[in-house]
């Protein structure tokens, strides 16, 4: 067990690395001046101006300096600063990540809540027009563009009925977003949860477990849904990684104030330290949660538990 | 008669497979999603090729109609905030959404297929370098991976449909090699290299038409994912910019309508989730007729 | 032994599909089984005697199968006929099953003793105190001490044999009237299954239970079995009691199944014609190869053995022996760590590129599963030619030409040769990649269990297409196989292997005949006799490390023997 946990924290840790050097090397990819794209907005720079910001971001320094320097920053929690604002963009991200995060985990709740038992009902009654019709429902499910079933549940829940908050940030706010982003996750749930159901369904142990007159109900829930489980346990991090990409687009329909809609708006002011720290920090977290999912599965499954 | 267990007892060859690839298209066609899956297709390829004969409009010059038209005789869908046809638009994006799905799934395929299939052959640390890389990146997921190339390249169009179909190559190329590797471990595989073939004709005489496929699968299933992608980039602005008849520009644009005209918002979203669920539905039932384990005959 | 039947089947008939595509596989059989009796269902592939098991559970796969007529009457009730509740309680309660895979049939996230348990406590009323108790009683009667530990692990923890007895102990714990084993010793060594069968034999004449043996091994069937039902396509074609079955089979197809078992007694069919070459044609020396690292498992340790031209050398051995792995190394298919592979006196091992490419022609292999031996986009004449092209053995059209010539001669027609592997039976296919391997024109063919997934009859056939071959082309084989009966048909030498060392080498007869090492002689006692007869004869075992596996010595002309 020890041994699948280090592998997979050490996995997480090449993954940060690799990010910080994709991160370093970002700034370099742009086509053209990125110095002079990131001050295209703010007038009257002069060349000389730009030249002191170039020397201030290390950017004269060669790459590998700038790699050593911005991994030396990053210990000690110096992301650098917004070119907007010149606020630490430490700051200004971990402002934001709860209420990303919060997002993320609501819309999680939403999607296990409603995909699992649907996917495990129609694994259980594969075959039939129940199936057919739960499956087509995810597909439909899968198909609908989040940012306009978001849309469409603003325009129905908070325009037209006013139940809910059109924007903005606050406990109300979470329950339309984690809506938007859980339901079109929940598909993807249900599928997964049937596809693993239904492999588990096929193995041996079940007819075994037939075999030896057990009633259905003790079948269904000691041995398909325990074994059923772990496969998709193992998807989870996937599914909280998705949340917080998908996070991205919700945050700003809703205006929830979220890391996603900070990064979307640094795009457009080709903020690029704002960019910077938003995928590092995204990598962080989804790698964070990785592990602790992998802990789970070590725990729930006896063949690594005990190995 | 069993109430739960699927398992068929496969060491007594007791249970034919249905014919295998006979009447393969029949099987996708005559099945309710396969059929539904086509007609979307075959529908939006005619309106991308026909796009100038379905309707007399332009979908970009402004003043057509009259603005905020709801849909009636003359505008079939209504018109738009700059009195354009909104049923031009739709039909124009089509072309644009086909394009952007076969652009960026191309992408997608070609790198994925090239980097699945040689990690699985070569093995060693070829494999380790290209496969770790492609865990590293799958759990970027796609969206993180196509904003950060937007953000390198700039918001456009054509950078969108790039960052697309870069973000989709570890997906692509995580399931070509877990295909190739099932094929490359099976004894015919193993029978070829003692007769002697090279490198080449190893890949791609044996290797890749038997990946090809579950590829073929996973392309269909990937256009979807891959216009939804975009679609999403172009609502947020970071992909085709106005005025072009892109479905997520133009529901983006929708936004500061949607009090006063919902139609312009209600109708791009369902062009987008008709065209997504036909290529779904399509994949789902290309793959239903290719394995037989799915469903229950 | 009662006059009322435990089981009486009547007229069982089942279809696969439903509607018009229904498709009826079982047409009307009958059988029954009196208590305490053996009954062993024996057949091929296709036969029907796993679905007509399943049947009587009430486990046939949903939508794959259902019973579309007849009775079959258990103490009195019909199982056919019985509603689902009912029929649950007799399952595992009054009628017990075991099942081929023990590596699947477990379920790998329960503790066994859970599994153990659970059965006893859905039937009975009694507490999770006393089904452990009898759980632990159970684990001890077959042959697993220090029961109590053992209820708390994991059935990853557990060996292929050890599942196996776990499943016996399940089934036998709850004391049933009838026992269904459907091919419990099938995936097993042939050691383990001697074991298995000891075990199955002495605890239901313990216990009084009947047991039908679904079984396709006619050696299986000799060992245990009181009566035999021969079915063949869906129909019994004999039933007679086993000892009568054996010495005066009365049916044609019973004789011709019996006459393609190969045994270990008697003579040999295609007695070994040709005497073998002088020069070796493939010169194994010292070879090791260890797999996952340095701390990983030793497959090959130090291996040594010459094949002479025109020679069969058999590797005989359990799983994990490492006969399969030296077979992959002299056709180079992976490389060794250690030691030198010289085929026609050149060492492939150090090989690379494209002359590597070319020496492979040498050195073919024909391998265990037929169905996935080819690949299934290319016609199978276009696979009998790709070794011509690759060495340009001239254009398309001859190399076509000399595929179709090829697959003639492995006795499939000409026009064949334009249809896919999908197409055609195991058998036929097997063929096939015979053809292949002769397109290369090889020195040595290394032939990895090619018949262990074919039936009986067809075995006999392409052991027979083997012989001839070597008879008449001079082609060495390395001939890889578990079956000590399946060597003796074919090898003039024999090679015996156990955890990567060589145990035994000599003549064919010298070897099964007069064995000088322990292990050849407890592989010899295990593995199953075709013959009633003979049944009870004493086992030799030998645990793990209590046999010489040192340097090979010379024991008598020929015949090395590990000291």
């Amino acid at each position: 067990m020890w041994r699948f946990l280090g592998g997979r924290i050490a996995m997480g840790a090449l993954t940060i690395f690799v990010t910080t050097i994709a991160v370093t090397l970002l700034i370099h990819l742009v086509p053209g001046d990125p110095v002079q794209i990131m001050y295209a907005q703010s007038q009257g720079t002069t060349p000389e101006q730009l030249e002191e910001i170039r020397h201030n971001l290390g950017l004269d320094q060669p790459i590998y300096i700038q790699y050593v320097r911005f991994v030396g920053r990053l210990f000690q929690g110096d992301l650098g600063y917004t070119i907007r604002g010149h606020q630490p963009v430490l700051d200004v991200i971990l402002q934001r990540l709860p209420n990303t995060i919060a997002l993320a985990v609501a819309a999680m709740a939403v999607a296990i809540l409603i995909g699992l038992p649907i996917g495990f009902f129609a694994a259980y009654k594969r075959g039939t027009m129940v199936d057919t019709g739960l499956m087509v429902v995810a597909i439909a499910g899968v198909s609908v563009p989040h940012f306009w079933l978001g849309l469409v549940l603003l325009l129905f829940f908070a325009v037209e009925l006013g139940w809910l908050p059109v924007s903005g940030t606050g406990p109300l706010n979470l329950v339309l977003p984690a809506v938007t982003l859980g339901l079109s996750n929940a598909a993807i749930v249900a599928r997964m949860t049937r596809s693993s159901m239904m492999d588990i369904m096929r193995q041996d142990f079940v007819r075994t477990a037939e075999a030896k007159g057990l009633p259905k109900s003790v079948i269904l829930s000691r041995h398909v849904l325990r074994a059923g489980l772990i496969p998709v346990i193992t998807m989870m991090g996937l599914q909280f990684a998705f949340m917080m990409g998908g996070a991205i687009v919700v945050e700003n329909i809703f205006a929830w104030n979220g890391v996603g809609r900070m990064a979307v708006e640094a795009i457009f002011q080709r903020d690029y330290p704002v960019i910077q720290g938003f995928i590092l920090t995204f990598a962080v977290v989804v790698v964070f949660v990785s592990i602790l999912l992998d802990g789970v599965y070590a725990l729930v499954d006896p063949r690594i538990r005990r190995s | 008669m069993a109430e739960l267990s699927g398992a068929v007892p496969d060491y007594d060859h007791e249970i034919v497979p249905p014919g295998r690839r006979a009447h393969f298209w029949r099987r996708v066609a005559f099945t309710p999603n396969g059929a539904f899956g086509l007609a979307v297709v075959i529908v939006l390829i005619a309106s991308a090729g026909l796009a100038d004969l379905i309707t007399p409009y332009s979908p970009i010059k402004m003043g057509v109609g009259p603005r905020f038209l709801p849909p009636n005789g003359a505008y079939l869908l209504g018109t738009d905030e700059f009195g354009r046809d909104l049923f031009t638009r739709i039909v124009y994006g089509s072309r644009l959404t086909l394009m952007i799905g076969a652009i960026a799934v191309g992408i997608s395929l070609t790198v994925g297929i090239l980097v699945g299939l040689i990690a699985a052959y070569r093995g060693g640390w070829t494999e380790t370098i290209l496969m770790r890389g492609t865990d590293v990146l799958f759990s970027f997921t796609e969206t993180l991976i196509a904003l950060a190339c937007v953000a390198v390249l700039g918001p456009s169009l054509k950078n969108a449909m790039i960052a697309v179909g870069i973000a989709g190559i570890p997906f692509y190329a995580r399931t070509c090699y877990s295909a190739a590797l099932v094929e490359r471990s099976k004894p015919y595989f193993e029978a070829t290299i003692a007769a002697g073939a090279g490198p080449l004709r190893l890949l791609f005489l044996h290797l890749l038409p038997n990946v090809l496929p579950t590829m073929i699968v996973v392309a269909t299933l990937g256009l979807s994912a891959a216009i939804l992608a975009a679609a999403g980039l172009s609502f947020l602005g970071l992909g085709a910019q106005p005025p072009d008849p892109e479905w997520g520009a133009m529901l983006s644009g929708a936004r500061d309508y949607f009090n006063r005209a919902p139609y312009l918002m209600v109708i791009p979203g369902l062009a987008i989730a008709v065209t997504v669920l036909g290529f779904n539905l399509l994949g789902d039932a290309i793959r239903t007729a290719l394995d037989p384990r799915e469903g229950s005959e | 032994m009662t006059d009322t039947p435990v089981l009486d089947v009547r007229d069982l008939r089942i279809a696969f599909g439903a509607g018009r595509k229904a498709r009826e596989v079982v047409h009307g059989v009958s059988f029954t089984v009196q208590r305490g009796e053996v009954v062993a269902i024996v057949g091929e592939s296709g036969s029907g005697k796993s679905v007509t098991a399943l049947s009587l559970m009430g486990l046939l796969p949903r939508g794959h199968g259902a019973v579309t007529g007849g009775s079959a009457h258990f103490e009195e009730t019909d199982l056919i006929t019985l509603a689902p509740e009912p029929l649950r309680r007799i399952r595992g309660a009054r009628i017990g099953m075991v099942f081929q895979e023990p590596m699947t049939s477990l379920n790998p996230v329960l503790t066994i003793g859970r599994q153990m348990t659970e059965g006893m406590m859905a039937h009975g009323r009694v507490s999770e105190r006393q089904a452990r108790e009898a759980a632990i009683a159970m684990l001890e009667r077959v042959g697993i001490d220090d029961g109590r530990r053992r209820l708390g692990q994991y059935p990853h923890e557990f060996s292929g044999g050890m599942r196996q007895r776990v499943m016996i102990a399940m089934a036998m714990m709850m004391k049933p009237a009838l026992l269904i084993a459907d091919e419990p010793t099938t995936a097993l060594d042939v050691t383990i299954q001697a074991q298995i069968l000891d075990l199955m034999r002495t605890l239901i004449a313990e216990t009084g239970t009947s047991l039908i043996l679904i079984t396709h091994d006619m050696g299986v069937v000799a060992e245990t079995a009181d009566r035999v039902v021969v079915m063949h396509d869906g129909r019994v074609v004999e039933e007679a009691d086993a000892k009568t079955l054996f010495a005066m089979p009365g049916q044609a197809y019973t004789r011709a199944l019996l006459a393609a078992v190969p045994r270990l007694d008697g003579a040999v069919a295609g007695a070994v014609a040709r005497p073998a070459g002088r020069e070796p044609v493939v010169r194994i020396d010292s070879v090791s190869k260890t797999f996952g690292g340095r701390t990983g498992t030793r497959a090959l340790d130090g291996v040594s053995l010459d094949v002479m031209a025109g020679e069969v050398v058999a590797l005989v051995g359990e799983s994990g022996s490492g006969k399969s792995t030296l077979g992959r190394a002299v056709a180079r298919l992976l490389d060794v760590d250690d030691g030198a592979i010289l085929v026609d006196g050149h060492n492939m091992a150090e090989m690379r590129g494209a002359t590597l490419r070319r020496a492979r022609a040498r050195v073919q292999m024909i391998f265990q599963d037929p169905y996935a031996s080819l690949d299934p986009r290319f016609s199978i004449g276009r696979t009998v030619a790709e070794p011509i092209l690759i060495h340009g053995g001239g254009g398309r059209r001859e190399a076509s030409e000399r595929a179709a010539a090829l697959l003639q001669r492995v006795g499939l027609d000409r026009p064949m040769a334009r249809r896919f592997p999908h197409e055609f039976s195991g058998g036929q296919r097997q063929r096939v990649a015979i053809a292949r391997a002769l397109a290369a024109g090889p020195k040595i063919i290394v032939a990895d269990e090619p018949t262990s997934a074919l039936d009986v009859t067809i075995q006999a056939q392409v052991l027979d297409l083997l012989a001839e071959l070597r008879d008449e082309q001079g082609i060495a084989l390395l001939f890889i196989s578990h079956d000590l009966a399946v060597v003796r048909q074919i090898s003039s030498r024999v090679a015996v292997m156990r955890s990567g060392r060589l145990l035994e080498t000599g003549p064919t007869e010298a070897v099964l005949g007069s064995p000088r090492h322990a292990y050849t002689r407890a592989l010899l006692s295990a593995a199953p006799v075709p013959d009633p007869a003979k049944r009870g004869r004493v086992r030799v075992t030998v645990a793990a490390g209590s046999y010489p596996d040192g340097p090979l010595v010379e024991a008598a002309p020929g015949h090395w023997v590990a000291s």
